[in-house]
């Protein structure tokens, strides 16, 4: 590399992407530097480069918002239908099974009244036993109803914290670090996540593919474990995509490692959730 | 003509000798790549402004005290005072994290959250790029720009997997930035 870099040696070794990648090592991106703040040319290239380069991360990350809100809202119809068939088994087996009791003693007490004419203890006891019924069964009945009237508003708050439609969802590419290499070091992900963030997406490219599926442990800087989630399959660009809530990842320093088969360690990706 | 070494000499010289016609030229000469370099740096326009002003402050006052001994190497001057006046502002923050000082850096610190202008220009961008995309003749060059770009993927790796030489390549990313730029500028004329 020569010392004062030329515009031909630029151009030769394609160096502004490498420099927008941050490829270049630190002597070959300090020369660059100084090229390029006296060259015209790379000045436009690299403002033209890194603008379309923002414009298709711009891209990709809408378009990620919408196929997570679209599973989301599919995950919610699902849940939806679950808690809409749960509920109404609640509701509907105790009051059958009262109805049915009901009847049954509806239908003895008519009996009794046909075949013995006048007052008799057993008619007595058994309208007494009939009304008894009749209040437990509106008892439960209203207590179920309220039990679903609570149900439906938590489901209701839980969409309203999870599911509704978000904008300008924080997303973020996570470089991976080899094992120990960054030890003592500070986090190369530094994550400046927005106060009014709901959720954030973080996009993992992982180094290798060799597994059907993969576990994903999030910890923080102590160790302790915030989140971990089993069965992740990489998309068609060997990327896991991640939707967490953002209330998840206070500030400090956090390491996601994946791991696939059986415990073997294929990526970490240490990051600092900074303001 | 003289050469960038022989312009950078003479801008020094005059500097020193205390024109002020020469410390505006060396602001206008330098703006845009400083500019350019906070704002890759800093990901923050206020930061990036502030800092800015500092560099040029820096920068005037050292080549004024003859602290630049090679002019020919201005313009790495430049950067690389910008760079470490971005590297010291950051290890500043950090440093009053640690002391826990977070309420009072974070009154002083820029709101890193992009304002109602960039998020516009952001969708503008995105949209424009949108069109790009759809105007490109294939997939495999839509895949291209998104392995290189989205994915971070070497070219070296794409061109391998997709059988392609560098020529195109190169050419499907030239073609691509080019159709931005026109795109650009007609909405920037708009």
């Amino acid at each position: 590399m020569p010392d004062l870099m030329d515009h031909a040696y630029v151009e030769e070794h394609g160096l502004v992407e490498s420099y927008l990648k941050d490829r270049l090592s630190e002597s070959e991106r300090d020369a660059f530097e100084a090229h390029y703040f006296d060259c015209s040319i790379c000045i436009e290239q690299l403002e033209m480069a890194s603008d379309f380069r923002e414009g298709m991360l711009q891209v990709a990350a809408e378009d990620t918002v919408r196929a997570s809100i679209a599973g989301i809202a599919l995950l919610s119809w699902r849940r939806r239908l679950a808690w809409g068939g749960a509920l109404l088994l609640l509701v509907a087996l105790p009051l059958g099974f009262l109805i049915a009791r009901n009847r049954g003693l509806e239908q003895q007490l008519a009996e009794a009244r046909a075949t013995t004419p006048g007052e008799d203890p057993r008619i007595a006891q058994l309208e007494a036993e009939l009304s008894s019924l009749r209040q437990s069964g509106a008892g439960d009945r209203q207590r179920l109803e309220e039990e679903l009237a609570k149900e439906r508003q938590a489901r209701a708050d839980a969409e309203k914290a999870t599911g509704g439609p978000q904008v300008n969802v924080p997303v973020f590419l996570l470089a991976a670090v080899r094992s120990g290499e960054d030890a003592g070091r500070e986090p190369v992900n530094r994550l400046s996540l927005p106060a009014g963030a709901d959720s954030v997406i973080l996009t993992l490219e992982l180094a290798t593919v060799d597994f059907p599926s993969y576990r994903a442990v999030l910890r923080e800087e102590g160790g302790r474990e915030v989140w971990q989630a089993g069965s992740l399959r990489p998309d068609s660009r060997d990327a896991l995509v991640l939707l967490l809530p953002a209330r998840m990842l206070p500030l400090g320093d956090y390491r996601l490692t994946i791991e696939g088969g059986k415990g073997f360690a294929v990526g970490d990706y240490p990051f600092r959730i900074v303001r | 003509m003289q050469t960038s070494a022989e312009l950078m000499s003479d801008l020094v010289r005059r500097i020193v000798a205390g024109d002020p016609a020469a410390e505006t030229e060396l602001v206008q000469r330098f703006s845009r790549a400083t500019s350019f370099l906070l704002r890759r740096l800093t990901r923050n326009d206020a930061a990036a402004e502030d800092l800015y002003q500092e560099t040029f402050r820096l920068v005037i006052e050292k080549v004024r005290g003859g602290e630049l001994r090679e002019a020919e190497r201005l313009p790495g001057f430049v950067s690389s005072l910008a760079r470490n006046l971005f590297l010291g502002s950051t290890r500043r923050d950090v440093r009053r994290r640690e002391r826990h000082e977070d309420s009072e850096a974070a009154e002083s610190a820029p709101d890193p959250a992009p304002g109602q202008l960039a998020g516009l220009l952001a969708r503008e961008r995105a949209a424009t790029v949108r069109q790009v995309l759809a105007e490109l003749k294939n997939d495999r060059d839509r895949e291209i720009l998104t392995r290189f770009y989205i994915a971070d993927q070497d070219k070296d790796a794409i061109c391998r997997d997709l059988q392609l030489s560098d020529l195109h390549f190169n050419r499907v990313l030239f073609r691509a930035r080019q159709r931005y730029k026109e795109l650009y500028e007609r909405r920037k004329d708009a």
